[in-house]
């Protein structure tokens, strides 16, 4: 077994006043493939936001303790710093900012965080010409502004490329298999299977079991109504999908 | 952390005025106040010829007759026109050869404003005409222009040694009673620059000028005339910075563009004046008239990015009157803290297959008023004519004002026009995405903010863009609500 | 009262507030007439409709079968140049409509004139001061009307003045449909000062259909004035048909949170005709939605006008406010003048707004000439196409066809 990355423990959160986690404890290592599954508005999204620290999400109760630090203490872009990727489930678009200038200043900045000199240009360009072959993102995508016409696949590619500039130790992919056609989800799957070292962990949430055939989970959870209320194996995922998800919300009621 | 106002509040009151420092040279001033006498001082004092003379009288008792224009969405203390002295030169006046002659307390300033003439000279061929106080005081790559036959000089140069061809096009485009501080400019007007291109003659580098508004209590009234000769071309830059200043300074500038057939004309500025305190107080006026007129297949494009003055109010205009003439408006305005800006262009149409493009964006934060007042008209002989306007807001904080006026006056049934305008607020998605990406959010507003007006800053010249981009970040600093 | 003198306005004082008629008899006095350096009047050749010498009206017995919308069961109200007209009305009779004369209610409707005597136009001062009838609708709370209510107005005779009055005031979470119709019957060169006041109070429904097809000399001002409290909405489409010089002011202030309001418009420009949409929606509190829709033909040596303005004040948060507005010049000769404005003091808005001027797709005309379709026909098919945009928004098809046969 790994070294910790993430430990979740009683973690609570409501958004408007409503309660949407109810209670999450989840431990990832490293070297291991999380999937957590779940029926709509179970909390799948909510918890990506949290960990990623979105502010609208308030934070009532638990703990979460990332690499020994206090993960909710941490504003967004020092989760960033530490390793912390978020695969958006909807990436956003910035009209005029290249993705190139984009991925150049957030190197930079993680640089200056740890106390490192940026990156020459040379090794910028090179370093993004290897990474972007992982997710055959073209050369256009590249010099194009931040997502903005993108296809919907496309997109997807590029919130794996930036993964792979970044080199976190978390991934956490929120539906990043959502909409993209048996092509583009293989694109996709073989970036994060090539990402996966020893020392880094992957989350991927997600509602479909085709995805699992591509990125291979240790471990797959059931996020019910704010709350884990199954963990198995790879064969959990398989099970839900042939028999849905009612049985299992059955037995925990 | 989530960023308040409070924070905003707090960060805004440390902003400070990047350029505001005061250069120390003595200066010949004229006394207060505006008369007839006053202005056959100044006329006199340039050696002006008779006509000249009785232009400068003949505006102002235009002026002297016009009432003071109020604007809906524009409040300020209005200028006391007695109380201002309009015309003040450096003493030193004797002519330079060579940059090591310029006053050293002058090249302290340019240095320090990252615009060193040799620095220009090698990096990016421009040939610069430093305006500091309404008159020149040093203007490089004279010969070279001289070969090519083009001339780019003072105006009050240029009315000694071309008094034909000023006479011929002064007021041609923006006449004396236009409006009231056009007409207040053709009274007083100190100095300012003259360019003329040749026919046929493609002008080889950026023409450009700085302009600074230095003694304290100086109004500043630029005359520009440049005038393209059939088939031409020039590209044209004017960029500003001014001392800090508490009291208010008034600039009137005029600028008459003239393409003439076949010509091209591209004029860019880069406007950052003194715009007041975080409180509002202090910041310079800036009522400028400026428009161009496009012969037969003509163009002219006009690119603003505007930071700076507590006050603008300018509508760079394009007449079109020549057939398949074309008229560009490219703007980014910025305002902060109390800066009210009323900004736009007027597109004339009047030739068969004229074209007009109009692409504008305002980003208000702090207190400040944005407006985008617009006309585009359009002839009943302007067959065919078309236009595409697009004009869109940003704002920054909830205590600011983004405003679209667009006037769109058609006559002609062939014509075909488009206005699009939205405001909205600045993403919070798009900033939490920055974050997530690591990247923190004053440069993550930075970032979205050149992105927005990517489309305008793409049409200055490089060595123009850069120097707009980090004006940008500069005003904008700490200002998202 | 001399402005007045001036410009041939004699007209004995309204009977219906007297103090409503001393506030405008003295803004009258203070406000400068329009002229086309007012901003709001730029492209309004005012002295045109004015210069005439207009008598007061008299007679009101006429027939007004013709404008009736057969298909359509409603209640009539009926004003013969201003003056109400009891035999062609059918009032409605329902608990929970109140629908009097203004002239009958004198000073007892508080909101009588509550909206107008804050306005500065001049106009809607004229009507308050001279208006003789005018007609009050009360819907109470909670109360649906079973079936729209038709207001007609005819102009006829020569050269008179007339001013309509029209108070709505719909209690909380009531409903109603108006129909408000302008006509003319053997009419020539009248004018007619509309004025109506809307209050749209909490959760209540509010939709007006506005139809103005006055004769080809008649002149006509028509004010709206709309309060909206919260979560209350209003519809308004207005279709400007025919008439000389046709100038509406519409005016709505959102005064509550969760409001939604819509306004729809169609002009048909033709002859001589000058057809002017002003419009102005001040959005004073949060989460409100507003959609704007004005679409004009303008043929012959028509002038259309089109001013939309949109306020959101500060701490109107979360305002999303759209305004469109296109137009079709067919002839040369046609003018269009169009100003939709943008004014934003609040910074979560999703604001926006188009407009365009053109004219019809020649490859569109072509294709239907290359069907057997005359031009002229073409180009009347590609009109009804684009005015359908407005017609959809109206809900009711009965009404729909009504003014599609007026067209």
């Amino acid at each position: 077994m790994g070294e910790q990355i993430i430990k979740i423990e009683g973690l609570k959160a409501e958004i408007d006043g409503k309660e949407i986690l109810k209670g999450i404890n989840l431990t990832v290592n490293t070297g291991e493939i999380h999937a957590i599954m779940g029926p709509n508005g179970s909390g799948k999204s909510t918890l990506s936001s949290v960990l990623a620290g979105r502010e609208e999400y308030e934070v009532t109760g638990g703990s979460v303790d990332y690499l020994g630090k206090d993960l909710l203490e941490l504003d967004p872009e020092e989760r960033s710093w530490e390793g912390l990727f978020l695969a958006f489930q909807y990436p956003v678009e910035i009209p005029g900012v290249s993705n190139i200038n984009f991925l150049k200043t957030a190197l930079a900045e993680k640089a200056k965080y740890q106390g490192r000199e940026a990156m020459p240009a040379k090794e910028f360009l090179a370093l993004v010409k290897e990474k972007s072959a992982l997710v055959e993102l073209s050369d256009k995508l590249k010099n194009r502004s931040v997502n903005e016409g993108f296809s919907g696949g496309e997109k997807k590619r590029n919130e794996i490329f930036q993964m792979a500039m970044l080199e976190p130790r978390l991934s956490i992919l929120d539906e990043t298999d959502s909409g993209l056609d048996i092509d583009a989800l293989r694109i996709v799957a073989n970036g994060v299977n090539t990402l996966k070292t020893e020392n880094n962990a992957t989350i991927v949430i997600t509602h479909y079991q085709r995805l699992l055939d591509y990125i291979v989970p240790d471990f797959v959870h059931v996020l019910y109504d704010g709350r884990i209320i199954r963990t198995g194996d790879k064969n959990l995922a398989l099970e839900l999908e042939e028999r849905g998800y009612d049985w299992l919300i059955k037995e925990f009621a | 952390m989530k960023y308040t106002e409070e924070h905003l509040k707090e960060e805004l009151k440390d902003k400070e005025y990047e350029f505001g420092f005061t250069t120390e040279i003595e200066s010949e001033k004229a006394p207060n106040g505006i008369n007839e006498e006053i202005i056959r001082f100044i006329s006199g004092k340039k050696n002006e010829p008779e006509w000249l003379l009785e232009y400068r009288l003949n505006a102002l008792k235009v002026w002297q007759e016009m009432v003071e224009p109020e604007w809906v969405h524009v409040k300020y203390q209005k200028p006391d026109f007695q109380g201002i002295s309009y015309y003040a030169a450096p003493k030193k006046k004797k002519e330079l050869k060579s940059l090591d002659e310029v006053d050293p307390e002058i090249r302290k300033t340019m240095d320090r404003l990252g615009i060193s003439l040799e620095e220009q000279k090698k990096l990016t061929g421009v040939a610069v005409d430093f305006v500091m106080d309404s008159v020149s005081v040093a203007t490089s790559f004279k010969e070279k222009l001289g070969e090519l036959g083009i001339i780019f000089m003072s105006f009050s140069e240029a009315v000694q040694k071309h008094p034909d061809l000023v006479k011929k096009y002064l007021g041609t485009v923006v006449p004396t009673s236009d409006n009231f501080y056009a007409a207040l400019n053709s009274a007083v007007f100190s100095d300012g620059s003259f360019c003329y291109i040749p026919k046929g003659v493609r002008c080889p580098m950026e023409l450009s000028t700085y302009f600074r508004i230095n003694e304290s209590g100086t109004g500043q009234f630029e005359r520009t005339l440049v005038v393209a000769d059939e088939g031409s071309y020039v590209s044209y830059l004017e960029g500003c910075t001014a001392p800090q200043r508490d009291e208010n300074q008034l600039h009137a500038a005029v600028v008459e563009l003239i393409a003439l057939d076949n010509a091209e004309i591209k004029y860019s500025t880069v406007q950052n004046w003194y715009p007041g305190d975080k409180d509002g107080k202090g910041g310079v006026f800036n009522f400028v008239t400026k428009r161009g007129l496009c012969e037969t297949n003509a163009k002219i494009s006009w690119t603003q990015v505007e930071t700076g003055s507590a006050v603008t109010w300018k509508y760079p205009s394009c007449v079109l009157k020549g057939d398949n003439s074309i008229g560009e408006f490219y703007s980014v305005a910025v305002t902060n803290n109390y800066q009210q800006a009323d900004t736009g262009t007027k597109m004339i149409h009047i030739g068969k297959n004229t074209k007009s493009t109009v692409i504008s964006k305002g980003i208000s934060a702090g207190f400040s008023q944005n407006s985008y007042r617009g006309l585009v008209k359009i002839g009943k002989g302007a067959t065919n004519a078309r236009n595409f306007s697009q004009c869109d807001s940003l704002l920054m904080t909830d205590r600011c004002g983004a405003h679209t006026f667009p006037y769109i006056e058609c006559e002609n049934s062939t014509a075909q026009l488009e206005h699009e305008a939205t405001t909205s607020k600045i993403g919070e998605d798009q900033i939490f995405y920055c974050l997530q990406r690591g990247i923190s959010e004053e440069k993550a507003i930075s970032l979205i903010v050149n992105g927005y007006a990517k489309e305008v800053l793409n049409k200055l010249p490089m060595e123009f863009a850069v120097e707009a981009q980090k004006l940008l970040e500069i005003s904008l600093e700490n200002s998202v609500g | 009262m001399t402005l007045l003198k001036e410009k041939n306005i004699d007209l004995p004082q309204s009977i219906i507030s007297a103090e409503a008629v001393k506030l405008a008899v003295d803004k009258i006095d203070s406000l400068d007439f329009p002229t086309r350096r007012t901003e709001d009047w730029r492209y309004a050749k005012l002295g045109k409709i004015l210069n005439k010498k207009f008598d007061r009206p008299t007679s009101n017995r006429i027939n007004v079968n013709e404008f009736l919308i057969t298909e359509l069961d409603v209640y009539t109200v009926v004003f013969v140049n201003g003056v109400f007209n009891e035999e062609e009305s059918l009032l409605p009779d329902e608990t929970g409509v109140v629908c009097k004369l203004l002239s009958k209610e004198a000073g007892a409707v508080s909101e009588y004139d509550r909206l107008a005597k804050d306005s500065n136009e001049i106009f809607s001062a004229i009507n308050t001061a001279y208006a003789s009838e005018g007609i009050y609708l009360r819907i109470e709370k909670n109360y649906k009307v079973s079936k729209p209510i038709y207001i007609l107005n005819v102009c006829t005779g020569t050269q008179l003045i007339s001013n309509s009055r029209c108070l709505i005031v719909a209690e909380s979470s009531s409903e109603v449909e108006i129909v408000q119709g302008f006509y003319a019957k053997s009419s020539k060169e009248n004018f007619n000062n509309s004025l109506t006041e809307v209050f749209v109070k909490a959760n209540a429904n509010v939709v007006i259909h506005k139809v103005q097809n006055l004769g080809s000399e008649d002149r006509q001002v028509c004010t709206e004035e709309v309060h909206q409290e919260k979560d209350s909405t209003f519809k308004i489409n207005t279709f400007q048909l025919g008439g000389e010089f046709l100038r509406n002011g519409l005016n709505i202030r959102v005064d509550g949170t969760n409001c939604y309001t819509e306004m729809n418009g169609f002009f048909n420009g033709k002859n001589s005709q000058y057809l002017d949409n002003h419009t102005r929606v001040d959005h004073l509190k949060s989460n409100c939605t507003s959609s704007e829709l004005y679409k004009g033909i303008l043929r012959d040596s028509s002038t259309g006008v089109f001013n939309g303005k949109v306020i959101v004040h500060q701490d109107a948060q979360v305002i999303e406010a759209y305004q469109q507005n296109n137009n079709v010049i067919l002839s040369d000769n046609a003018v269009m003048n169009t100003k939709p404005e943008l004014e934003i003091y609040a910074d979560d808005v999703k604001c926006s707004h188009g407009t365009t001027t053109g004219q019809f797709d020649e490859k569109a005309i072509f294709y239907l000439q290359a069907r057997g379709v005359s031009k002229d026909s073409a180009k009347e098919m590609l009109v009804e196409a684009f005015a359908e945009e407005v017609f959809e928004k109206v809900e009711n098809e009965d009404i729909v066809s009504f003014i599609k046969s007026l067209i």
